[in-house]
């Protein structure tokens, strides 16, 4: 299975690289030739390009749910995310809406898509750092992602708490 | 007093927000634009190797980066006192007029778009990209696409990569172009020339020939006399990577013209304590509070502020509608908020006319692209235009330079007075006392602002949880008496 392991955020904004340093890890990590790795820092709608061509699609990012403990994994998929189809900003471009506009025309979008989203607890600070339960997070994160990849499917028996 | 609240967090941390303050009776009191700070950029900043900075800066935005990394390379040029050869300044402005092609053509059909396209009115669940292609067709919806793909093509080729850039360094740049590279940006030049033509021919269709949309325009609630701001060449027309930065007064005439080491001289902030973002003016009018005209220092940068601050385009096709537009809107200069999206699509053109003319140019080939720098470093400005406005990047350095102090004035700062002004009275002019408050009108009011493309120091990708937009109406309690 054609798999991409897609990083996303900011290297230079304390905890919203955590998705970069997952997929820096994975880097390091003997895995399967069918398996791509990469990591961008754009967002919105220049995803699309990234996500061609893949049957199965695994996204890591950073997260900042109102209710969320620092360092908390979640792991969600596209349907998890309400479709907000509000665009305000230049990025202003949610997920489900990439997905649609990809088969829109006719381009290959993963059949399978996970997200892996990690609680940050600092956002707004410039810095090369994560906070220590969000690195904690990236280690366990890292080990799930690896887990799922070889295991093909069944998320429960890779959750790391 | 009840507060309405526009909210439009992308992500859930939050990105600038609208707050509207409603008194008694049910009339606008007043509004406030807010953004958060992102914090110790400057911390972050010192002590870094100077070279550093077209690599550090362009990650603050996830929008235009390449916006960051230019004018940090054109502060580079200046601190260590170089000047790239001429290929290598044609190299930068060509991977630069590729950029302003995607990011224009972005923000003309995925964020105005819907307004104009689907309608201001139109239910949320259409009001989007989607229902844009749905309605304008998949063949032109595929064009902005391929568009987009194909022009960061030419920044990766140039850049090594499609998002951030390696490639401007001090006294030139890191790559050139071969012959063969030179016949594909070519070709992807002349096609983004006619996407940007099919598009001016999509706004006159649309927009132009609907007469509800040209009074929308053309309305005092979206309309404001202020000074404009853009770069210049040496016969004042539109440049985006170099050049004079020139002021015009609301009545168009020339107020200023500087050089990118001189802006101290000309430009303040102003601190408001309901704010993090500055608020900069023209210091020698002076800042008189949030109001337009002559004797208020306000001024605006983006498309419409740097065809109002030249005296045309420098490219054929460009100028024709640059004409076409102050024929059509009544002169110069025009100060109508919503023909942003006009003058957006002629600047679109412009760059798309620019990258034929710099990818047919014979020295474009050249690999006298670098010149290295043996003087000592001390302190430089550069400025570009961003596609939001005016950029300004300023090191001051040691003299093995290193960073000691690091200040930037990004473009959506230039218009936050402006965008401030421009909420609030489109929400006077929209909100009337029993009227009720519909989802369409607080759009409305936020086209006011959307028409500045405004970037929150957007450098967060966080995936977004739900509404983009939220809006929270308060009785004088603070209690949420509505929601939409």
């Amino acid at each position: 299975m054609k798999t991409l392991v897609l990083g996303l955020g900011n290297s230079i904004l304390t905890d919203d690289a955590a998705g970069l340093r997952v997929v820096d890890e994975l880097k390091n990590l003997p895995l399967n030739p069918d398996i791509t790795i990469e990591r961008t820092e754009a967002g919105g709608i220049n995803l699309l390009e990234y996500l061609e061509g893949y049957d199965r699609t695994i996204i890591v990012d950073s997260v900042q749910l109102p209710k969320g403990k620092p360092g908390q994994i979640y792991r969600l998929q596209p349907e998890d995310l309400p479709a907000t189809r509000y665009t305000g900003l230049t990025h202003g471009i949610d997920f489900p809406t990439i997905l649609e506009l990809g088969k829109m025309f006719g381009m290959k979008m993963p059949a399978e898509i996970w997200i892996f989203a990690i609680q940050a607890q600092d956002v707004l600070t410039i810095g090369e750092k994560c906070t220590p339960a969000v690195a904690e997070a990236i280690m366990l994160c890292t080990r799930e992602i690896v887990c799922l990849l070889n295991a093909g499917s069944g998320l429960e028996s890779c959750k790391s708490g | 007093m009840k507060k309405i609240t526009i909210d439009p967090v992308t992500r859930l941390e939050g990105h600038g927000k609208i707050e509207i303050f409603l008194n008694d009776s049910g009339e606008v009191a007043n509004s406030y634009f807010q953004v958060p700070e992102l914090r110790g950029f400057e911390k972050f900043a010192e002590g870094r190797p100077a070279e550093e900075m077209p690599q550090i800066t362009q990650r603050i935005c996830g929008v235009c980066p390449e916006a960051h990394h230019m004018a940090s390379s054109k502060t580079l040029d200046a601190l260590f006192h170089t000047e790239p050869p001429s290929a290598a300044k044609k190299l930068r402005e060509l991977l630069y007029s590729s950029f302003f092609v995607t990011d224009h053509a972005t923000h003309f059909y995925i964020l105005a778009g819907p307004d104009f396209v689907m309608g201001p009115d139109a239910p949320v669940a259409e009001r989007n990209i989607l229902g844009v292609i749905k309605k304008v067709g998949l063949e032109l919806g595929g064009a902005v696409i391929k568009t987009r793909m194909r022009n960061h093509h030419i920044i990766q080729m140039l850049g090594g990569r499609a998002v951030h850039p390696v490639f401007g360094l001090p006294g030139g740049v890191s790559k050139g172009l071969n012959a063969d590279e030179q016949k594909e940006v070519q070709e992807i030049a002349r096609d983004s020339l006619e996407f940007a033509k099919l598009s001016m021919k999509v706004f006159e269709d649309i927009v132009l020939a609907n007469k509800a949309y040209v009074d929308l325009i053309l309305s005092d609630t979206f309309t404001h006399k202020t000074y404009y701001m853009g770069l210049v060449d040496e016969k004042n027309r539109v440049n985006f990577y170099d050049g004079k930065v020139r002021v015009v007064d609301p009545e168009g005439k020339e107020y200023v013209k500087f050089a990118p080491a001189d802006y101290l001289k000309h430009v303040a902030e102003h601190v408001e304590p309901w704010s993090y973002i500055k608020f900069p003016f023209l210091k020698n009018v002076g800042w008189k509070g949030f109001v337009d005209g002559k004797d208020s220092g306000i001024l605006r940068a983006a498309p419409l502020a740097r065809l109002n601050a030249a005296d045309g385009m420098a490219t054929p096709l460009a100028q024709e509608y640059y004409q076409k537009f102050y024929a059509t809107l009544g002169g110069k200069p025009v100060h109508h908020t919503l023909a942003t999206h006009w003058a957006r699509l002629i600047e679109m053109l412009y760059a798309a006319e620019r990258l034929v003319e710099l990818s047919g140019d014979p020295e474009i080939t050249s690999t006298d692209i670098r010149k290295i720098p043996t003087a000592t470093p001390d302190e430089g400005v550069g400025i570009v235009e961003a596609p939001r406005g005016t950029l300004i990047h300023h090191y001051i350095t040691d003299s093995r330079g290193i960073i000691q102090k690091a200040n930037l004035i990004v473009a959506t700062v230039f218009n936050s007075a402006a965008i401030n002004m421009s909420v609030k009275k489109a929400a006077m002019g929209l909100i009337k006392p029993g009227k009720e408050i519909t989802e369409g009108l607080l759009n409305r009011i936020e086209m006011a602002w959307r028409a500045y493309d405004p970037c929150f120091a957007c450098a967060t990708h966080s995936i977004s949880g739900r509404s983009f937009l939220e809006v929270i109406i308060r009785d004088s309690q603070g209690n949420v008496i509505k929601k939409l």
